[in-house]
């Protein structure tokens, strides 16, 4: 036992990686029948990442087909020349093929999510040191809540290709942690290609860069004004900073801008030039916004719009993507101090509110929680985290009997589900709320230390 | 977030609090602006582009006109050809104006004007087509007068004997009650479409014996509605293996395509046949009993509507466009014929609207394919069955002017449908302010009015076979324009129904907005106040 804590104390991350590897292999070897299991699940696979719906692409195109023609792909076309070089997932070696392509993607993005937390970002930016910066959990153990998440632990045997999303968006995040423009754009780029809602992020992942951008800069000025004096011996929360020396905010928006939207056409001009027509644009981008397939899935969107009168149809999709819409600007101009939060909060936003919603982007939201880890002590954690953490627990149960209830026993109707969607939707929204009173009392904190632990008043 | 003690509390601990910075202040006035600028510059014209409702002007007061039977008055002049080789041309020419004026005078046409030309009088412009032909024979003509009409051709054979030419008028009024019996029904049932419709203003009323007017409404409500396009389904059901084949292509060339032949002026007509071995019947009827009075099987007439079998026989409601007109032929087993129907002894019936039923009782041994011989008698009963299903008019016994008597009979049937149509369409986008017109309802009704008043020329004109085929098309278009579908779909969603579908949703969302927004405008006012 001391030989092993000694081991992880060396190695946390390669012996983090490598459990987390085994035991996904050893659960798709152990259990051969659960990846296609999980794949076939509503909560995990839904028409825009199923890892079925890829195959019938990847079949379509192998044979030289059109693979949109059918209606029922819809994931973007890059991922098909990657898939056609795996083995078919019909038999052993492919299914371990693809578990393995999966794991290797959850590893980098635990790594990502290692360097972002390792950066230090969500504490300290270039102008607000929180508090409570030395309670961050450690980066090791966020890879840790990452990587045995159990949700996450579903996505990547369930094989949705939105996991490739999810890793691109925090390989951008991490680009950003490092105040690299062009990579982060791009990433983001990639990640906004394959599905589309990522774009809601290119405002709060901007700020983040820049903001990392002067962070660097005020440091390298530290560094150059004062010698011996090291950033860790400034105490204050406050970063009295010449304005005039940080690098300037339009040509950075506009490299930034330029880089992704450059980005974004190469990737849809590479399609285009492995696919017979512009078919796909269609189908992998209208797809989303305006939800022709309404398969139940843990998101709000399908049960209303099949209620919804068609004549309205129009008008309530543009509704529901203008609300989603509307957080990103806000979220970075009120935490413009702590973009990372900015960051999160809005991958929680979209995690809720997108229309093919599914339990792998909400796994890797929680996980990412963990990056403001500092601030869960300013949380309500007695009045509405318990709670809300209790009725995800409820939901992730309950959600798949009252859907077999629904279809297969037929004993329920569409709304057994629905209700339960609303209330996982809820318990995600308790979360996203609590955090954002959490960094907002944070901040109000560091301007005014004697309110410190006081109760909340209306005044 | 609990208010726990008085205002004093909450004042002191205001008091306390240093106030706002600047930064804080503007931050929020931003956030504001940014949320409102979303629901302004994206939200509003995205609203107003996805609900808008396009309303294309639409000619309602000609729509009205057809309606209330104004744009047109029904009117149907018919040609009648009159030779006489007997006669010199002088004495024909007074002789038709005779019989014209004899016609016209007759009680029973109030619809039809009748022309009655000589082959002299109608010299080099070819006029509309005359819709009979009228022979006089007075040469050789036997001493009582008698008139034969050619059962396939529209030709009136008539011999008189003229002596003097003051005989002449005994010959006209002889001819003009032939004339007007064949027409006598074709007016009455011409009158019998038109006389609830408001085309009937201005029509001398014609008085109908309750027995003609119920005789006409049965042959109204057999008939199918008019369709351009009609299915005929030809089927032998029989309850054993035995008769497995017939010669029905044979049978429908020699029977049943004579009938078409002409009808395929007015509709288009498909067939298809099929054989149906081990049929049983319903269990919701009784099933035949035998009858040993007069030996035979018998069936019920209560049992008569439940007799197809509806759920097993593999008799589809539609096969492609159009109508199916379906024909049963049953064949009972041998061991229980002949069957019949208990009331009167028939073997055959017509389902009004949907086709006919034939029970085939060849006293013969069950063969295993029925010749052209054994389906004869069932073949001419389908036809008259064919033929009654369509609306043709019973009489006169030629079959050309029972033909164009449909002509006229369904053109002036599309013409009050269309116009109908027409009223109810108006009514409708007058009632409902908030329903959509879309380009193709106005384009299809501007063709539809186009097509109604081309149709109504024709009519006056006597070009009857123009007539019906602009009719069809007037109903067709205006059927078009009363089902568009995105129309149907707003017709019961009323106007209040918009507040329960935008209020649970965007009314949430807009609390905040709104009351945040006059919160700053309050609060940028008393600056100005206070500035000032």
């Amino acid at each position: 036992m001391d030989a092993l804590t000694h081991v992880y104390h060396d190695h946390p991350k390669t012996v983090l990686f490598s459990t987390a590897a085994a035991l996904r292999i050893l659960l798709a070897v152990t259990f051969p029948g659960l990846p296609d299991l999980l794949t076939g699940r509503v909560e995990i696979s839904t028409p825009v990442n199923s890892f079925k719906r890829l195959q019938e692409g990847l079949f379509l195109y192998d044979r030289g087909l059109d693979p949109y023609d059918g209606g029922i792909f819809h994931q973007a076309p890059l991922l098909l020349p990657l898939f056609s070089l795996l083995p078919s997932p019909a038999t052993w070696a492919g299914r371990i093929a693809s578990i393995l392509l999966y794991t290797a993607l959850d590893v980098l993005s635990a790594d990502c999510l290692y360097d972002i937390a390792k950066s230090g970002a969500a504490a300290i930016s270039s102008l607000y040191r929180s508090p409570r910066a030395d309670r961050s959990w450690k980066p090791e153990s966020i890879i840790a809540v990452y990587l045995f998440n159990p949700f996450t632990l579903l996505a990547c045997l369930g094989r949705p290709t939105t996991s490739f999303t999810i890793f691109f968006v925090l390989l951008s995040i991490r680009h950003a942690c490092e105040a690299k423009i062009t990579t982060t754009a791009f990433a983001l780029a990639i990640a906004s290609y394959i599905s589309l809602h990522p774009a809601l992020l290119l405002p709060p992942i901007g700020l983040l860069c820049y903001d990392r951008l002067c962070h660097k800069e005020i440091g390298a000025n530290i560094q150059s004004g004062k010698p011996g004096a090291t950033s860790d011996s400034k105490p204050s929360t406050k970063v009295a900073v010449d304005q005039r020396s940080l690098p300037a905010g339009l040509p950075f928006a506009i490299l930034l801008a330029v880089t992704y939207f450059a980005g974004l056409a190469f990737l849809v001009g590479l399609s285009r030039f492995l696919l017979p027509s512009w078919n796909f644009i269609s189908s992998v981008y209208m797809t989303p916004l305006t939800l022709p397939d309404l398969t139940p899935n843990p998101g709000l969107w399908w049960y209303f719009f099949i209620e919804m009168f068609d004549a309205f149809r129009e008008f309530f999709l543009g509704v529901f993507w203008l609300h989603m819409l509307s957080y990103s600007v806000p979220f970075c101009l009120r935490f413009r101090k702590q973009p990372l939060v900015a960051v999160v909060l809005m991958m929680g936003v979209i995690a809720v509110f997108q229309p093919y919603a599914n339990v792998g982007d909400a796994g890797a939201w929680l996980s990412c929680l963990c990056l403001l880890g500092h601030i869960f002590e300013v949380c309500s954690t007695h009045r509405y985290t318990f709670p809300a953490l209790a009725a995800l627990l409820y939901t992730s149960l309950l959600g798949p009997a009252f859907h077999h209830l629904w279809i297969y026993a037929g004993s329920g109707n569409a709304n057994f589900f629905y209700a339960i969607t609303l209330v996982w939707s809820l318990a995600l929204l308790i979360l996203l709320t609590d955090m954002v009173y959490a960094a907002l009392r944070d901040e109000w904190e560091a301007e005014r230390p004697e309110g410190k632990g006081k109760e909340v008043r209306q005044i | 977030m609990e208010v726990k003690d008085g205002e004093a509390e909450a004042t002191k601990a205001a008091a306390e609090l240093s106030p706002e910075k600047p930064a804080t202040i503007w931050a929020r006035r931003l956030i504001i602006a940014a949320f409102w600028l979303v629901v302004v510059c994206l939200g509003l014209p995205h609203w107003i582009w996805t609900t808008s409702i396009q309303r294309s002007d639409l000619p309602l007061d000609s729509m009205n006109a057809w309606a209330e039977g104004k744009a047109c008055q029904l009117h149907y002049p018919l040609h009648i050809g009159l030779t006489a080789p007997d006669l010199d041309p002088e004495h024909a020419t007074s002789f038709a104006s005779d019989l014209e004026a004899l016609l016209n005078g007759h009680q029973s046409f109030r619809l039809h004007h009748f022309h009655v030309q000589t082959e002299h009088s109608s010299n080099d412009t070819p006029g509309p087509k005359q819709v009979l032909n009228v022979v006089l024979n007075t040469a050789s003509a036997p001493k009582t007068p008698q008139a034969t009409l050619q059962s396939w051709g529209p030709i009136l054979n008539a011999d008189h004997q003229v002596g003097r030419p003051e005989d002449l008028k005994q010959v006209a009024t002889f001819l003009a009650s032939q004339i007007s019996n064949i027409f006598e029904d074709e007016s009455a049932a011409l009158w019998h479409l038109i006389k609830d419709t408001p085309f009937a203003n201005g029509v001398q009323p014609l008085a109908l014996s309750p027995e003609k007017s119920s005789a006409l409404d049965r042959r109204m409500t057999r008939a199918f509605k008019y369709a351009p396009a009609y299915h005929l389904t030809f089927s032998m059901f029989t309850p054993g293996a035995a008769p497995s084949a017939w010669d029905i292509d044979k049978a429908l060339e020699e029977y049943i395509s004579p009938l078409l032949r002409p009808l395929s002026s007015i509709s288009d007509f498909t067939i298809d046949t099929q054989v149906q071995l081990f049929a049983s019947f319903s269990p919701s009827i009784a099933g035949p009993a035998f009858n040993a009075e007069k030996n035979h099987w018998t069936l019920h007439y209560g049992d008569l509507t439940g007799f197809v079998n509806a759920a097993e026989w593999p008799l589809s409601p539609s096969i492609g466009e159009g109508p199916t007109i379906n024909f049963v032929l049953y064949v009972p087993s041998q061991e229980k014929k002949p069957l019949l129907i208990d009331e009167n002894d028939g073997s055959s019936w017509i389902i009004p609207q949907w086709g006919g039923v034939q029970i085939h009782n060849a006293p013969s041994a069950q063969p295993h394919n029925l010749t052209l011989d054994d389906l004869r008698p069932d073949m001419l009963i389908f036809a008259d069955q064919l033929a009654g299903l369509l609306g043709v008019p019973p009489s006169p016994p030629s079959l050309s002017l029972r033909m164009s008597s449909l002509t006229r009979e369904r053109a002036t049937g599309l013409i009050l449908s269309a116009s109908s149509t027409l009223g109810a369409l108006s009514r409708l986008t007058l009632k409902l302010t908030s329903i959509a017109i879309p380009d193709s309802v106005a384009k299809s009704v501007d063709e539809t009015l186009h097509r109604l008043d081309q149709a109504c020329t024709n009519l006056r004109d006597g070009h009857f076979q123009l007539a019906l085929e602009n009719a069809r098309i007037a109903e067709t278009e205006v059927e078009k324009a009363f089902f568009e579908p995105s129309m149907v779909g707003q017709v019961y969603f009323p106007e209040e129904h918009k507040v329960a579908v935008y209020v649970p949703l965007l009314g949430p969302m807009a609390v905040p907005l709104i009351m945040s927004g006059i919160k700053e405008l309050k609060k940028l006012r008393e600056r100005k106040q206070k500035a000032a």
